[in-house]
């Protein structure tokens, strides 16, 4: 095990760029394989988001790398420093919030960060105030814990993180609960975090908040990283649609068909006529071109809606049951896990 | 000065908001003091109202009360011990509050040592005042001399002394500490409340079963290193009128040496807590 351990390590790169590095990550629980040679590659500076159906193992593989439970094989590192030996030293620099955030009902929320602060220290408990404010949680600060909604546990819990002013801020699944204040206010702070040359790990079932705060991905399924890339990648490589609502569908079905950007068009009663973009092609201006043609043609054109690739649809086709990962675009070498 | 995040020795900033955390809990706070003082009040009231009614019953004074309010203290001490523990050796665990305090990369064994003290300050900061009181009674309601006649002894009539009083109280506090301290290693073992009150008990009675078996079997004498409450009724003081209070008990033999006691005191407190904090530092958070 600690020979294995060992060239684990020395398979990681130990390179200053990367916040994380993980190198055939397993974790089993009895007989079960809950992380089955996992690496995750995280480089400083970005939003990576961690996706994955319930039970893939996201949660677990945040688990391992803060050190709260032990792993079987593997090896990781953490700003170069490896984990979990360094990590006392090392969540000086990180602020996390794994599955739901816990906290003691009987006191304040400002009591429950007092404790965390006093066990932190580094000056800790002077930022109570700011990471209250800044997680929204300023005017219900001095309120029992245990009157405390599921979106106000959940702000607490990025407020505790915000007290150690992370270089690495980990968030697991922090939206639930939250109002759209709250969200809002947290995909600020999440973006600020990042731009800000720091680095964030969000992990979520709310794919479209993962879009907005993060440029990468790993998607997990049954404990395996499927992908690991850009978003953009997946946009770059997905297929890209325009909508339209127009008053004659069978026309401008005929008209469509000469559209170059357009490989495929058909009508649907709910969503009227869809068009089917060419790989590569730009959904706005292709909408831009057919809204040009079919105007040309005498169609009226009352809706025209161009939609990216988005990383739901990825998602799904990844993570379904019996997909083939090896028809799938993300098992091109650029994008699959390392 | 900022710790060492490696240190395993929990600092006073740690320690002061475990405490403060735990005197917060309103609930428990109340039950303890209910549970102490307040039974400990309504005993003196009783035998206050018996006394005006009744003035064959001796007032809630003299050495023979005393000895009385001190078992009392005993027995709802332990309760009080008990509970104490089983909360402050797992409510981290149960809240999911333990995970956020490993996450501040303090040293876990810390995290845990600091338990001890904070708990072990709220129970002082009952039994003590309530300890104060039962004192106080028994040095000032004392009880005319015609009483010696029921209690056979002068010493029950008269306040007890300095010594006694220090011997006593110091007694009682060790007993509290040492069923806190258990309760609370179980509760970190277990990473639950109930069941650890439920093994405390168990203990108890298990105890009470081992009393009663080395006596009734001399060669097996040598259970009285794991009988921890014969361990430590060996090392109380001479009460005044214990006799009268607690006849049965002064029938008990007790032949182990003061190094034994201390011996098997020590290993009864750092067995139990160094398995609670093996178990603290290497369980899933």
């Amino acid at each position: 095990m600690e020979s294995f351990e060992g060239a684990a390590q020395s398979s990681l790169s130990g390179e200053s760029h990367l916040a994380v590095e993980v190198a055939g990550l397993t974790k089993r629980f009895g007989r079960r394989t809950v992380l089955s040679d996992v690496s995750v590659a995280i480089p400083r500076g970005v939003g990576f988001g961690i996706l994955g159906p319930n039970g893939a193992g996201k949660t677990t593989l945040l688990r391992t790398l803060l050190g709260l439970v032990r792993y079987s094989s593997g090896a990781m590192r953490i700003f170069g420093q490896p984990v979990p030996s360094e990590l006392p030293a090392l969540f000086r620099r990180i602020g996390a919030v794994v599955d739901e955030p816990g906290f003691l009902p009987h006191i304040t929320g400002r009591q429950n960060l007092e404790m965390l602060a006093a066990a932190r220290g580094d000056g800790a408990s002077k930022r109570i105030d700011y990471a209250l404010e800044r997680a929204g949680l300023g005017a219900n600060s001095d309120q029992k814990v245990a009157h405390y909604s599921t979106g106000m546990r959940q702000r607490l819990g990025v407020a505790s993180c915000l007290i150690a002013d992370p270089d690495l801020l980990i968030l697991d699944e922090s939206m639930n609960g939250l109002d759209p204040a709250g969200m809002q206010n947290l995909r600020t702070l999440m973006r600020e975090h990042v731009a800000s040359s720091r680095t964030l790990i969000f992990c979520s079932h709310l794919l479209d908040e993962v879009e907005r705060a993060c440029e990468m991905v790993a998607i997990l399924d049954k404990g395996k990283v499927v992908f690991q890339g850009p978003i953009a990648q997946i946009r770059g490589q997905g297929t890209a649609l325009v909508k339209i609502g127009c008053d004659d569908e069978r026309r401008a079905l005929s008209v469509l068909a000469s559209v170059p950007c357009a490989t495929e068009a058909r009508f649907d009663h709910h969503e009227g006529i869809i068009v089917v973009l060419r790989a590569g092609c730009d959904p706005v201006h292709s909408a831009v071109e057919i809204n040009r043609s079919l105007l040309g043609a005498g169609v009226a054109v009352h809706l025209i809606a161009p939609e990216r690739p988005r990383l739901e649809d990825w998602f799904i086709e990844l993570t379904r049951p019996g997909a083939s990962t090896d028809s799938s675009p993300a098992s091109s070498p650029e994008v699959r896990g390392r | 000065m900022i710790p060492p995040r490696t240190a395993w020795v929990p600092d006073w900033a740690l320690i002061r908001t475990r405490f403060l955390e735990l005197r917060r809990h309103r609930p428990l706070v109340i039950a303890m003091i209910g549970g102490n003082l307040g039974i400990l009040l309504i005993m003196i009231t009783a035998i206050s109202v018996m006394h005006a009614v009744h003035p064959d019953v001796a007032p809630a004074g003299g050495g023979s009360r005393f000895t009385s309010f001190v078992f009392l203290m005993l027995a709802t001490g332990v309760i009080t011990a008990m509970f104490l523990g089983a909360i402050v050796g797992s409510e981290d665990l149960s809240s999911k509050f333990f995970r956020a305090l490993v996450t501040t990369g303090r040293s876990r064994l810390a995290l845990y040592l600091a338990r001890l003290p904070a708990g072990l300050a709220l129970l002082a900061a009952v039994i003590i005042p309530t300890y104060a009181v039962a004192v106080g009674c028994a040095v000032t309601l004392l009880p005319s001399r015609s009483f010696e006649y029921y209690y056979a002894f002068s010493s029950s009539t008269k306040a007890p002394g300095i010594h006694v009083i220090l011997a006593a109280g110091g007694w009682l506090l060790l007993q509290l500490i040492v069923v806190y301290a258990i309760t609370l290693a179980i509760s970190a073992l277990v990473g639950s409340e109930a069941p650890a009150v439920m093994i405390a008990t168990l203990l108890v009675l298990a105890d009470l079963v081992l009393t009663t078996v080395m006596h009734s079997h001399v060669l097996w004498s040598w259970l009285r290193f794991v009988d921890i409450e014969w361990i430590l009724w060996g090392m109380r003081p001479h009460f005044p009128g214990i006799a009268t209070c607690c006849g049965t008990l002064t029938g008990l033999s007790f032949s182990m040496p003061g190094w034994e006691q201390l011996l098997a005191l020590v290993v009864w407190l750092v067995v139990p807590l160094g398995l609670g904090a093996y178990r603290s530092i290497t369980r899933d958070a």
